[in-house]
């Protein structure tokens, strides 16, 4: 079954190049443009991945991740906070608020989906 | 020895020498018999003697008279009687001598009497003849006793057979044992006065109340009272007739000299040896704490000896007579703390009288002084000086005040501050007149305060007042004394510095939100530029020819320059604005190190130079900011790649002491000497200038310079031109930070 991933990113442009990415790369992408949105579609499609901006608009990426942990059935799912903040502290920030893995912007295409992989179990001789 | 009353025949002297032989033996003997004799034996041995005489003599009774009440009366003492022989002794007590003439006659006249025959017993005969008929005696010889001069009585032998001549042997030595009865019942009779004299002693002295006791001359005990019983609890009994110290071992516990045994040491002697020991004439005086009394507590003594002696002035003992002092010790020595306590306090008080005095005088000369000043100071003090009553009426106002707010006295005393130098309302809105109100009624609420005031001529001023309460004489609040400062000024200067201060941090919150929407903003068009090239390089919408690949690999190539710019003039910005922030956490700097190695390898490969990396075993985990260190190496070793064109690059790793020194050594062109320091500072490039050869911003060394700062180290270059040049990073890696 292809992997369900939730990709939370207000940026137009940058929520194109994620799916078309994914998508490319054989995953089921599915997207919400904020933190709010973002935290109702994992409770109804329970994605297998979460993708997730920290520069959100009204609520930011803490505060989502912290949100979708709080749902026992979300308590798993691997969460990769995307940030282009890179500032020190920012790293344990992401993981203190429940985030699994941390990727700086600009992201790399290929390592964005080697990351992606590794945290499904997925060998990359499959893509 | 007058010659003898004879009656009757003349006395023979034809007696033997045999006879006077036996005679002189029993008249010694009975002399030595007396010899060392006490008085309680002198009355046997004497009826013993008479006896001998008697038996010796041939006579039936022999006896002894002995006068009393100045030689009127006479009683018969002692006598012997042979046996058969009725005594007449107890007949024969409390004789009129008178009645007795012609025996009694001779004798006090110190002859003897002997009567050979009695019934020639010379006329008038009268009672005494019968008496002695009565007696059934018909021969007498008596002979007078005489001690001293002087007659006691005299020793009679009766014979109451035929009448015989007394010889002169036998009268003269009867007269001898006379004489020595005489001797011994002087002795007696002295003897007995002695005891009755010591009877009377002991009960006066049993009389004194303080204990007392007397010794002989050998010093033996002979009276003890009873105080001195209950005070020592040796019992009379005990110890009289005890020598060899005998009386000092109730106080001291053993037989030693003490007080009555100091009488016959010179008074010299006395001083030097006795400290507490006085003499005055022949008594001594001592006094002594005693530990053994009063049942171990101890007592204090006083005591006096003296010296005793009979009426011929021969010493024949002594007495001491002691008191119990202790309590007048004590009361003596609380007496005198008492005086002692007394007199400093009356000193102390003298002296704190004078110092008051002084004081007083000193005080006084200063308050007038300082009152002048006062007065001075006050009117001429560069401050407002004020005194208001309790309504808020001044009542003072100094010089300068006047000056200041331009009233003069006239116009303002007497008055209100309020409405004159105080306007009713603040510009910010306060009711100063219901403040001057309550100032007024409670000054002491008001220590400081700052409030408007206003000048005559309506020029709002601030003033800084410092407000103390003034008492009446009888303590009743009676005003407010208030001394003021300008500080309008400095009021409008407050207000410029709040206003630059809430300026300034508005600026400071907009530059860092700038930053962070600067990170932001850039980023995100950035990361659309790289990810979609990165996409279409990896020919995931379709196959690029090779031109487009060319062309888009530029495109990537100049976006991640971009990128890094942004990145450096943001963390520049940070630094210089003071708000770089570095992490503190464990992380393994043997990773980092070998992590940067392998980014630049690549870069390194690609233009044929080695790269060589060694890292010692002492470089393990350490605390510090992980990414800010791998920035740091990333930076030194790109630029080594960068600057050489041959040969390669080595790092070298290794901890000495607690800090990380890791070397990063290049073959490439180097840095003239003159330059080195200038490589540290922002914008710098070595060949600056339009024509430079390589890409950089000219920021990577600044940054990493002040990183290491940040994080406690240094970064420091070696070189020389054309022959390469070595980077030095120092970290502090305490030995506890190795995990």
């Amino acid at each position: 079954m292809t992997p369900t991933l939730l990709v939370i990113e207000d940026n137009e442009q940058n929520l194109y190049l994620m799916r078309y990415l994914l998508e490319k790369s054989g995953f089921s992408v599915v997207a919400a443009p904020d933190g709010q949105r973002g935290i109702d579609l994992a409770s109804r499609v329970r994605p297998d991945l979460i993708l997730l901006d920290i520069q959100l608009p009204l609520m930011d990426g803490y505060a989502v991740a912290a949100a979708i942990r709080r749902d026992p059935a979300l308590a798993a799912t691997p969460i990769i906070a995307v940030t282009s903040y890179a500032m020190p502290g920012d790293r344990e920030k992401c993981l203190e608020a429940g985030a699994t893995d941390y990727m700086e912007k600009p992201i790399d295409p290929s390592a964005l989906v080697e990351r992606v992989r590794r945290h499904l179990g997925i060998a990359e001789a499959q893509g | 020895v007058p010659g003898d009353a004879v009656m009757g025949e003349p006395v023979t002297d034809g007696a033997s020498l045999k006879y006077r032989l036996d005679l002189e033996e029993v008249i010694t003997e009975i002399l030595t018999g007396f010899i060392g004799r006490s008085a309680e034996e002198v009355d046997p041995e004497i009826e013993r003697a008479l006896g001998d005489i008697a038996r010796f003599t041939g006579t039936d009774r022999a006896y002894i008279f002995l006068f009393r009440e100045g030689q009127t009366l006479m009683d018969c003492t002692h006598e012997w009687c042979s046996p058969g022989v009725e005594p007449r002794a107890p007949a024969l007590q409390a004789l009129t001598v008178a009645e007795y003439p012609n025996v009694v006659e001779g004798i006090l006249r110190g002859r003897a009497v002997h009567m050979p025959d009695v019934s020639a017993y010379p006329s008038p005969a009268g009672p005494e003849k019968d008496e002695v008929l009565a007696r059934g005696v018909r021969s007498i010889l008596l002979v007078p006793m005489i001690c001293g001069g002087a007659v006691l009585g005299f020793l009679g032998l009766d014979s109451l057979r035929d009448p015989a001549p007394w010889e002169k042997e036998v009268i003269g030595l009867v007269r001898r044992a006379g004489e020595a009865f005489a001797n011994s019942l002087k002795r007696k009779r002295r003897d007995e006065e002695q005891w009755v004299a010591y009877k009377r002693l002991l009960s006066v002295i049993e009389f004194f109340p303080d204990p007392t006791f007397i010794i002989d001359r050998e010093k033996r005990v002979i009276a003890w009272n009873q105080a001195i019983e209950a005070m020592t609890g040796v019992r009379r009994a005990e110890i009289v007739g005890q020598g060899d110290y005998a009386y000092a071992v109730p106080f001291f516990g053993e037989r030693r000299p003490i007080l009555v045994d100091l009488l016959d040491l010179s008074t010299a002697e006395l001083e030097a040896t006795y400290k507490y020991v006085t003499r005055a004439g022949a008594n001594v005086y001592a006094e002594s704490f005693i530990p053994a009394l009063n049942g171990g507590r101890g007592a204090h003594l006083w005591g006096v000896a003296a010296p005793l002696f009979d009426e011929a002035g021969n010493r024949w003992g002594a007495i001491e007579c002691i008191r119990d002092v202790t309590d007048r010790i004590r009361m003596e020595k609380e007496l005198r703390t008492l005086n002692a306590e007394l007199e400093e306090r009356v000193q102390e008080r003298t002296k704190a009288l004078e110092r008051e005095f002084v004081e007083r005088r000193l005080a006084e000369e200063s308050l007038r002084l300082s009152e002048q000043k006062y007065r001075e100071l006050v009117q001429s003090a560069n401050s407002i000086i004020l005194k208001l009553d309790t309504a808020g009426r001044v009542t003072f106002i100094n010089e300068f005040a006047q000056g200041f707010f331009g009233y003069g006295e006239e116009e303002i005393l007497g008055r209100s501050v309020v409405g004159t130098i105080v306007p009713e309302v603040e510009t910010g809105g306060r009711d100063l007149g219901r403040f001057i109100e309550d100032l007024g009624r409670h000054p002491e609420r008001y220590a400081r305060n700052e409030n408007e005031n206003v000048k005559k001529g309506g020029e709002r001023v601030w003033i800084s007042w410092t407000n103390k309460p003034i008492f009446g004489p009888a303590g009743e609040l009676a005003g407010v004394l208030c001394v003021g400062n300008d500080i309008t000024e400095l009021i409008l200067l407050e207000r410029q510095l709040v206003r630059a201060k809430e300026a300034a941090e508005s600026a400071d919150r907009l530059k860092s939100a700038f930053l962070a929407t600067m990170s932001h903003e850039l980023r995100t068009p950035l990361n659309a530029i790289i990810g979609f090239t990165g996409i279409l390089l990896q020919g995931l919408p379709g196959p690029l020819n090779e031109e487009q690949q060319k062309q888009m690999g530029m495109v990537r190539h100049s976006a991640r320059r971009l990128l890094e710019l942004i990145t450096d003039v943001l963390d520049i910005s940070k630094i210089e604005a003071g708000r770089l922030e570095v992490a503190r956490a464990p992380f393994d700097l043997r990773q980092s190190v070998l992590k940067a190695v392998q980014t630049v390898r690549p870069a390194a490969e690609g233009k044929g130079l080695y790269l060589r990396a060694d890292v010692r075993p002492g470089v393990g985990t350490t605390t510090g900011d992980a990414r800010r260190v791998e920035q740091v190496l990333l930076n030194l070793l790109n630029n080594a790649v960068k600057f050489t064109q041959a040969g390669g690059i080595t790092l070298e790793a290794d901890r000495k002491g607690d800090r990380v020194v890791i070397a990063v050594r290049d073959t490439g062109i180097g840095v003239r000497s003159e330059e080195l320091q200038k490589i540290f500072e922002p914008f710098y490039q070595c060949d600056g200038g339009l024509t430079r050869k390589h890409e950089g911003t000219g920021l990577g060394l600044s940054i990493s310079r002040k990183l290491a700062q940040k994080m406690g180290g240094s970064v420091t270059a070696e070189s020389r031109s054309g022959e390469g040049s070595t980077f030095t990073l120092v970290l502090p890696a305490p030995a506890g930070g190795e995990g």
